[in-house]
């Protein structure tokens, strides 16, 4: 008598087999729908500026650039010379242990040295926080006389400027866009086209729900509709 | 049962799991590799990425956690469960033979299934994906022949 497939029935029940094969492809049903959402994201995804490694781009490589673009969402974490913005009313700048809230209806905040994190999308400052050597609120200085003041801002503060006038290097970046782009004389518009940009370093403003680079870019690919232009020296 | 002392106490391998730590380190290679190459990932893909490795590590001790097997000197106990636990102590009296069922890919990473079964007619135990199944089979063998021959009436002169 063959005890053992007795056993196995009894002790494990009918539907054994079954159950195992359902849980394993459960498992690897969520493990393929996990990847394909981090892939979807990376390339198809809308993307958005993540800069922060610093390098250096060859000015002989390089193409000169001004863009309008609508606002995809910018991360940077980096180290910054100044950063100058117009916070609205009701704003609040957390300056080390101190709070300060913005009283005026715009309130010009200038930042010297920052290093630290920054996510803005078209509207709202998302996340601030880092480090600077002085600040100034509406022309009024803040130093510290030795080491660094920590500086955050209430999440989404509303904000009507942003810029970093120099020093932005974004390495590899894409993101889907309307505006144009000004390359020497030539300009070329786009309507929710990926635009994915390589190697750029020069300033980044963001004013009237516009995003403007203006510097140096190794390539830029415009993908979208039934074009794909390459922009490079 | 709590107290008694156990000569050996065995587990499920983690090496049964190798699959889904396949699984968790590719996705963090893939994000690592977006990441390095400047491609930002929606906060979507990251939190879902972050939940099912989680949810991976979580299930995979939980279930090596679930079941044990230990033997004493005088039997073989296994419990299984965490919430609702179910323990079987066998004497090694009962013990009839012993297999081991080893396919290919668990014979190359070292691990396997033990069958003890059982004289009488009832269910036999099935110790599940340990390490080193052939050392656990030599083990236990040892140990039931040692406790068969303390008990078969031979006395040294």
């Amino acid at each position: 008598m063959d005890f053992d497939k007795y056993n196995k029935k009894h002790y494990y029940g009918d539907g054994y087999k079954k159950k195992r094969f359902g849980k394993k492809t459960f498992i690897f049903l969520v493990f393929s729908f996990v990847l394909v959402t981090i892939l979807f994201s990376a390339f198809y995804g809308n993307g958005g500026i993540t800069g922060n490694v610093i390098g250096s781009i060859n000015q002989n490589n390089s193409i000169e650039i001004k863009t309008s673009f609508s606002v995809p969402e910018v991360s940077l974490d980096d180290e910054y010379k100044e950063i100058v913005l117009t916070l609205n009313k009701g704003g609040v700048i957390n300056l080390d242990d101190k709070k300060i809230t913005l009283e005026e209806n715009e309130n010009q905040v200038i930042l010297k040295n920052f290093k630290g994190e920054i996510k803005i999308d078209e509207n709202n400052i998302k996340y601030f926080k880092g480090k600077i050597s002085e600040i100034k609120i509406n022309n009024l200085p803040v130093i510290k006389e030795s080491g660094k003041l920590k500086i955050s801002l209430s999440q989404n503060s509303k904000y009507s400027f942003f810029q970093i006038e120099e020093g932005v290097y974004l390495k590899n970046v894409f993101f889907i866009t309307s505006g144009n782009i000004n390359v020497g004389e030539d300009s070329l518009n786009l309507n929710s086209e990926k635009v994915e940009i390589k190697n750029y370093f020069g300033s980044l403003t963001l004013e009237n729900k516009k995003l403007i680079f203006n510097g140096l870019v190794e390539s830029i690919n415009i993908e979208g509709g039934s074009r794909k232009v390459t922009l490079s020296k | 049962m709590q107290n008694r002392k156990y000569l050996l106490k065995v587990r499920r391998s983690r090496k049964t799991y190798c699959l889904l730590y396949l699984m968790i380190i590719s996705i963090i290679g893939l994000i690592s590799y977006f990441y390095y190459k400047g491609n930002s990932l929606n906060s979507f893909a990251l939190i879902i990425s972050f939940l099912f490795i989680i949810l991976i590590i979580k299930f995979t001790e939980l279930h090596r956690f679930k079941d044990w097997w230990a033997i004493t000197n005088t039997s073989i106990i296994q419990s299984t469960g965490i919430l609702n636990k179910n323990v079987r102590d066998i004497d090694f009296s009962s013990i009839s033979d012993l297999d081991l069922d080893q396919p290919f890919f668990k014979r190359i990473l070292n691990y396997g299934n033990v069958n003890v079964r059982l004289f009488l007619n009832e269910t036999s135990i099935k110790i599940i994906d340990i390490n080193k199944p052939g050392e656990f089979i030599e083990e236990l063998q040892r140990i039931i022949s040692m406790n068969r021959g303390s008990k078969s009436g031979l006395r040294q002169i």
